[in-house]
């Protein structure tokens, strides 16, 4: 902090620092004796930006991530601002605030970086993807305020990938738009691969807490692809760890779509093209404007320049005037070879003739009668229609709505028959006048001729360049344009966030316990990741037994299918069957299978007992809901987007107090957070019935609870559909906000099971409780009596008695369980009636039937398993099994899917009975042999999903229980690499290994490079690299790439690291201008 | 006392007619065959109820060694399994059977507090006490909660043995009271229930001790209230008049009902009640007819069938002139009582009980007994008793 004030003092155009020189530097002074004034300024701007950047980048750039994770950083630092620039001010409270972002993205091309900052005319419209602007969010803007409040320039620095310097510039924007260097684009040596680092400075503004920490912390929620890292301005730092590991899709390239164009697009787009017709100019500029689309337009808009320059096009080549009034002279206008000009030959030309003869103008007369009377009846007809537009706003019934616009679309095919009448019409006069040659008279003035040539080349817009429209032209395509129907525009330029993505951020976020859809067995379960590693283990040494030139990188691309996982988990389950032993009791039975597994080396080797309470654990009534819903891309009025919204309900949340901090809107996933109330977000959220979904609400509509809602619009164009200019708020739209309310409404039908199931289970527990809390009683008078006179007396016992009863209680909560689960299994589709009936199979009547379909269910396995025989399987299982069930809390839901309950019962069996193997079915052992040889269960333990869950616990790494389990390690590794970075190292992938190998183990070892690509290239060894540096000369970057012959950019930037390493050890360093110099010592 | 003399003396006609006609009856079978869909209800010893007991608790030990969900099955005494027997007119309970299950939110408490009676009666019958219910609420006053559920599990135990109530040694506290011609015994004790002053003999619930000795009344009569027997043991009714009177303040409990029936069978005497003139009356005299809903199970020890209502009949009211305002009207809930009871197949089959609650329902009157006394104190012992036993003005 101290630094930073010390910095921040410092007039960026101080001439002189006070610190002290590092050595290096003072040398180069040395050596240039007294350089030139703006050099020297240079020289230590330069300096002092690289300082700044490294001073936020350092804490990541320690631990060897800043070219790996996808990382933005955000600091604020705050000062007292100098009393200079406030003096007429009360000095008291007045802050200045340095701004710095650095962002590994791609980074900015120098001649891109040329433009940053400026205002750019480009229109939005040419050509749109759904990005956060142009320049990231407002930057010139952003400039603009910050240089005029405290006449600091703004700093910029960014690099590319492919550029081995980062160019570095400190300017002021200048009210022509152009840029005023302080600091001139100076190549940088900088630490990191690609990114851009800007700072800023503000004044006139006050730092308070919920806003731009709001801010920050939003943006990471719908951004869980980076990492985001805000330092405030009371140096506390804000942490939000990447969730997800991969990067949204790029959005694609949109044309716009003519619904949603407006005037001052098109005038723009018109004025900029280079295109020699309108069709064409339409067809490529617009998304669904096809040849015939544009011909229409044009075509149309021809038909209403007719009409509005009264000018008849009655063919290609012959033209007529319309006259309103009768006193006028009409005017004919046609083609005729003529000789004009310096050319001998015959060429066409216009010449204009005014109608003289009575007998033509009658004729003339006649139509134009016609003609007009039908123009009279389009005007009528678009009155009506206009009319009836009206109504539909107000109407209040879809219905009605559907009625009047079918009315309208009736009006419109009259407007066609008026049309083809026109069409006669004109076919009419062309007879009459087309070759007519008497009554004619010749207009020879040359102003007069000018006049109707202008006056025919403007009608004839289907001949007019898009460049060169007049404005009655421009009117009438504007007009034409909008008056055509298209087809709404592709969806496919959306990129939403996606519901799974938007879940599990939710999940990491708010560290929510979730479990639903734990179906282990049915279908193949991410979460049983230890085992299904182990097959893939297997898998791939069976390959690479039967195909030895497998190489690494093919065994990478062995994946596992469904049904391997389902045969693995089913065959690890088969050793569970255990036959019938009729020579033991039921009592001894239990032991001696606990003996036989006890003594198994296999079970012990295998931890599916903690698998299997990985999945009981999560099966609680502390499990929170969180329910995405992605829509599908639609458009209204032309305009493609995406509505999401994911809603999180957990017990551990608070209740906001104000309604406004249940909602978080997003655009484009930037939150937003002004004009809460007027956006069409906050209006749909309002107007569904949370009632409906078991919500309170508040008074305003929006939903009230433990809960946390985030709705995203995304869209190539939703500018347009913002408010106002500021972008706060978005517009209200009818098909918008209904697509907010479906989807809001599909999670609260979700919400509605969760909270339903919840509340089920809460009552359970209640009775659990309550029938526990009597059983001690229960059994003291029963004892009591007993003891006076029952044949029992000497056989009871209290403790025994009790033990007893209690066991059907567990059972009854794992039932709650189970039902849970198949409610998962049926995609939580249940209603309430099934619920009801659910709740009656408990009643006792229903015990009967269990049993039976436990006997069907046997029936079925026996089935698959031959070996099994079915009397002694029936007389077995269902006294034995079902007291199984009933002594060790196993529930066999009554429901449940066949398969699924001889799975429970020996799933649990597993959990109690420590998952001990009997001897292995002849069957079982038979497929083992053919498939490979046994399954290696010794790296199980390591890895179990339990065991990652408690690293994750006790480093506060929250994991969802939905995560899969490479994310799981994925998290705690990102968790641990940021707080920790020695253990990043150990679980390092490759990229890892490759640099961290030869400079532990030098040349010796070169890592087993996984890319061939990479094997080619040169190894950057420290000895190298001393061998490239030598004591006389000081060698830039450059210089030592050129020695070492490194052609690839990451391996640049990997001798970049190695000398940063060996600087100060055994190579001295300058730097100049930001640029280092290296040298031997 | 002079005074007495110069009162009217009633023969009691009527009266007398049938308590001679019920003398000649003589001892004809006691024993109720009962219907073949009702449950036999046995009055149990004290070893057998004990045996009963302990076969309920093997039962219910051996079904938690077997599944852990202990059962309990009882008749059920809900009022769809009571049913009213013509033949001996008596409400007694169906063979409808009702489950209670441990593992159940809605009855665990109830098995729990029942196992609790269970031990309790356990323990009364070894030791040869009695206990009242109050008693046995108050050995558990944290379980039961309110004394309402400990009558209900007391309940539930007789009936779940098959046996009244008095049979598992929990009596009824004693709220009844007794005086006129009548010796009895208290186990050592000889009462004379005539010379006890006003407040007579209190019903003891201990009615196996008691042992009546002797008698010399014509009839007995049933008063409702407290206060209408004060009167009459104050006018010393049963001198000119001999009669037993019993109350049981309001409506008769199982000791009072108990003695009452004792009585009746023993002495072979004509029985009357007097209660007020509204539903609520109507109800206690149909109690003492016939048993309650709720200890229909133990109708058969319980009941007195040939019971008459001598008064206050709502004929009665305009019959000695009770005032308009000493008429009361009936609230909604008396109309919709005497609905009730109308519906009632017993009532039904009362053409004159009927004619009664009609007319009460056509009134929309109701009157206490106390209504009479605008006549005068004397009015109801001197006048309105014996002309109604004189003239056999009784339903």
């Amino acid at each position: 902090m101290d630094e930073i004030k010390k910095k921040d003092s410092e007039s960026p155009e101080s001439p002189e620092s006070p610190e002290k020189e590092p050595t290096p530097q003072k040398i180069i002074q040395d050596k240039k004796q007294k350089p030139k004034k703006k050099e020297e300024i240079e020289e230590i701007e330069v300096r002092k930006i690289v300082e700044d950047m490294e001073s936020l980048i350092k804490p990541v750039d320690n631990i060897n991530i800043i070219d790996k994770e996808p990382i933005a950083i955000i600091r604020l630092t705050e000062t007292e601002a100098k009393s200079l620039l406030t003096g007429e001010i009360d000095a008291k409270n007045i802050m200045s605030y340095k701004f710095e972002v650095f962002d590994n993205g791609l980074g900015m091309n120098p001649s891109d970086l040329e433009k940053y900052g400026k205002y750019l005319a480009s229109s939005k419209s040419i050509e749109l993807k759904q990005t956060r602007g142009s320049q990231g969010f407002g930057a010139p803007s952003a400039f603009s305020d910050s240089q005029n409040t405290t006449g600091k320039p703004i700093i910029t620095v960014s690099k590319t990938a492919e550029n081995l310097y980062a160019m570095a510039s400190e300017f002021f924007t200048t009210s022509k738009n152009e840029k005023r260097y302080v600091v001139s684009p100076t190549e940088i040596d900088c630490p990191f691969l690609h990114g851009t680092y800007i700072q800023l400075n503000y004044l006139n503004i006050k730092y308070v807490r919920g806003y731009v920490d709001e801010y920050v912390k939003e943006t990471a929620l719908m951004n869980p692809h980076v990492t985001i890292i805000y330092i405030d301005p009371y140096n506390e730092e804000h942490i939000y760890p990447r969730k997800v590991s991969s990067f949204p899709a790029e959005p694609t390239y949109a044309k716009p779509h003519p619904s949603s164009t407006n005037i001052g697009d098109l005038q723009d787009l018109l004025a900029k093209s280079e295109h020699l017709s309108l069709i064409s100019f339409l067809q490529d500029n617009f998304v669904r404007i096809s040849f015939n689309k544009a011909k229409e337009v044009v075509d149309l808009a021809e038909r209403d320049l007719q009409d509005t320059l009264n000018t008849l096009i009655l063919d290609n080549e012959c033209f007529i005037t319309l006259i309103q009034k009768r006193d006028e002279k009409p005017y004919l206008i046609r083609y005729e070879d003529r000789v004009y000009g310096r050319s001998n030959k015959l060429r066409p030309k216009l010449v204009p003739y005014e109608i003289s003869s009575d007998e033509l103008k009658e004729k003339y007369n006649e139509y134009l009668d016609d003609y007009k009377e039908l123009n009279d009846q389009i005007k009528k007809i678009n009155k009506i229609v206009k009319k009836i537009k009206e109504k539909i706003q107000e109407a209040d019934t879809k219905k009605e709505q559907k009625k009047l616009k079918r009315e309208i679309r009736d009006y419109g095919e009259d407007v066609e028959d008026i049309r083809e009448k026109k069409d006669n019409i004109r076919d009419g006069l062309k007879k009459i006048f087309k070759n007519v040659k008497d009554g004619l008279e010749e207009i020879k003035t040359k102003k007069k001729v000018k006049e109707f040539v202008d006056l025919v080349n403007q009608v004839k817009i289907s001949d007019a360049k898009p460049g060169e429209l007049t404005n009655e032209q421009f009117n009438s395509l504007f007009y034409a344009f909008k008056s055509v129907d298209y087809m709404a525009p592709p969806t496919d330029t959306v990129v939403p966030v996606g519901d799974v993505v938007l879940e599990n951020t939710l999940i990491k976020e708010l560290g929510l316990k979730v479990s639903e859809n734990l179906d282990d067995f049915g279908t193949s379960v991410e979460d049983l990741k230890p085992s299904s590693k182990e097959i893939l283990k297997t898998k791939k040494n069976r390959l690479l037994i039967e195909y030895s030139d497998l190489e690494g990188e093919d065994l990478d691309e062995i994946e596992l299918e469904q049904k391997e996982i389902i045969e693995f988990n089913t065959k690890i389950l088969n050793q569970l069957i255990l036959e019938k032993d009729n020579s033991l009791k039921s009592e001894d039975f239990y032991d001696h299978i606990d003996k036989i597994l006890g003594d198994s080396e296999e079970s012990k080797n295998i931890s599916y007992k903690q698998i299997f309470e990985y999945f009981v654990e999560n099966f609680t009534r502390e499990d929170d809901f969180v329910g995405a819903e992605t829509r599908d891309p639609t458009s209204g009025k032309g305009l493609a987007y995406v509505v999401e919204g994911v809603l999180a309900y957990g017990n551990k949340l608070e209740t906001p107090k104000r309604s406004r901090d249940v909602l978080s809107r997003f655009v484009n996933r930037t939150p937003k957070l002004r004009d809460t109330a007027g956006c069409a977000i906050t209006k749909a959220v309002k107007s569904v019935n949370w009632k409906n979904y078991k919500l309170d609400s508040f008074d305003n509509g929006l939903p009230k609870g433990p809960i946390k809602l985030l709705v995203n619009v995304s869209g190539p164009y939703v500018h347009l559909m913002f408010k106002s200019q500021s972008k706060n708020a978005l517009a209200e739209d009818e098909s918008l906000m209904d697509e907010i309310k479906y989807c809001l409404e599909a999670i609260g039908r979700r919400l509605r099971v969760y909270l339903n199931r919840r509340a089920k289970i809460r009552k359970k527990e209640k009775r659990a409780n309550l029938i526990e809390k009597y059983i001690p009683k229960f059994v003291d008078s029963l004892y009591n009596i007993a003891q006076e006179g029952s044949k029992y007396k000497d056989q009871i016992k209290k403790e025994e008695l009790k033990k007893l009863i209690k066991a059907p209680i567990s059972k009854n909560i794992t039932d709650v369980r189970e039902e849970i689960h198949l409610k998962g299994v049926k995609k939580e589709e249940k209603d309430e009636k099934e619920l009801q009936e659910e709740i009656k199979t408990e009643k006792p009547k229903e015990e009967e039937e269990k049993v039976e379909e436990d006997k069907e269910v046997k029936k079925k396995e026996s089935e698959k398993e031959e070996k099994i025989d079915f009397d002694s399987m029936e007389d077995y299982t269902v006294k034995e099994l079902k007291s199984i069930a009933d002594d060790k809390d196993i529930s066999i839901p009554s429901k449940a899917r066949k398969a699924e309950i001889i799975e429970t019962i020996q799933v649990d069996v597993g959990i109690i009975k420590k998952e001990e193997k009997v001897e292995e079915d002849k069957e079982v052992k038979k497929k083992e042999s053919e498939k490979e040889e046994k399954i290696d269960f010794d790296n199980m333990e390591d890895y179990t999903v339990k065991e990652l869950k408690s690293i994750a616990d006790d480093k506060d790494i929250s994991i969802p229980s939905k995560a899969r389990k490479a994310e799981i390690i994925e998290t705690i590794q990102e968790n641990v690499g940021i707080i920790k970075k020695e253990e990043k190292r150990d679980e390092a992938k490759e990229e890892t290994i490759k640099e961290k190998i030869p400079e532990v183990k030098k040349p010796k070892a070169p890592p087993t490079p996984p890319k061939t690509k990479q094997q080619k290239l040169p190894i950057i060894t420290n000895d190298r690299i001393l061998n490239a540096l030598n004591e006389d000369e000081w060698q830039t970057i450059k210089q030592l790439i050129f020695k070492l012959r490194i052609k690839d950019m990451l391996d640049a930037r990997l001798l970049q690291v190695k000398l940063k390493k060996l600087e100060g050890d055994k190579v001295l360093v300058k730097t100049k201008k930001g640029k280092k110099y290296w040298k031997l010592k | 006392m002079s005074k007495n003399s110069e009162k009217k003396k009633w023969d009691l006609k009527a009266t007398k007619e049938i308590m001679n006609k019920m003398l000649q009856e003589e001892d004809k079978k006691e024993e109720v065959d009962l219907p073949e869909d009702t449950i036999q209800i046995d009055n149990l010893a004290k070893r057998k109820a004990l045996d009963r007991l302990y076969s309920l608790t093997d039962e219910l030990i051996e079904r938690i060694y077997k599944t852990g969900k202990p059962v309990i099955e009882l008749p059920s005494r809900s009022n769809s399994n009571i049913i009213w027997d013509e033949k001996s007119d008596l409400l007694l309970l169906g063979k409808q059977i009702q489950q209670k299950q441990f593992h159940s939110l809605t009855s665990v408490v109830d098995f729990t507090r029942l196992m609790r009676v269970m031990e309790i009666i356990n323990e009364l019958l070894i030791k040869d006490m009695h206990a009242t219910k109050r008693e046995i609420f108050y050995t558990d006053v944290k379980l039961f909660n309110d004394q309402k559920n400990s009558d209900k599990s007391i309940e539930d135990v007789s009936t779940m043995l098959y046996t009244t109530r008095n049979s598992t040694h929990v009596v009824a506290s004693a709220r009844g009271s007794c005086v006129g011609r009548l010796r009895i015994r208290d186990k050592n004790d000889i009462i004379n229930l005539e010379g006890l002053g006003s407040g007579g003999w209190s019903i003891s619930p201990m009615l196996d001790n008691i042992e009546i000795i002797e008698s010399d009344a014509e009839f007995i009569l049933v008063v409702e209230k407290d206060a209408a027997m004060m009167r009459l043991a104050e006018a010393r009714f049963w001198r000119d008049y001999p009669c037993i009177i019993l109350t049981a303040q309001g409506v008769g409990n199982v000791a009072v009902r108990m003695f009452l029936k004792r009585l009746r069978t023993q002495l072979k005497l004509p029985v009357f009640s007097l209660v007020d003139s509204d539903p609520y009356g109507h109800y206690i005299h149909s109690v003492y007819m016939r048993g309650s809903k709720r200890l229909s199970y133990e109708s058969p020890f319980l009941a007195t069938p040939d019971i008459k209502l001598l008064g206050v009949l709502t004929r009665d009211l305009d019959r000695y002139n009770v005032p308009e305002d000493c008429r009361l009207p009936m609230t909604k809930r008396d109309i919709k009582r005497t609905k009730e009871l109308l519906e009632e197949d017993y009532v039904k089959k009362n053409k004159e009980w009927k004619k009664d609650l009609e007319l009460a329902l056509k009134y929309k009157k109701k009157a206490e007994i106390q209504a009479l006394s605008t006549h005068g104190f004397e009015f109801l012992a001197e006048k309105y008793l014996p002309e109604k036993l004189t003239t056999g003005d009784w339903i």
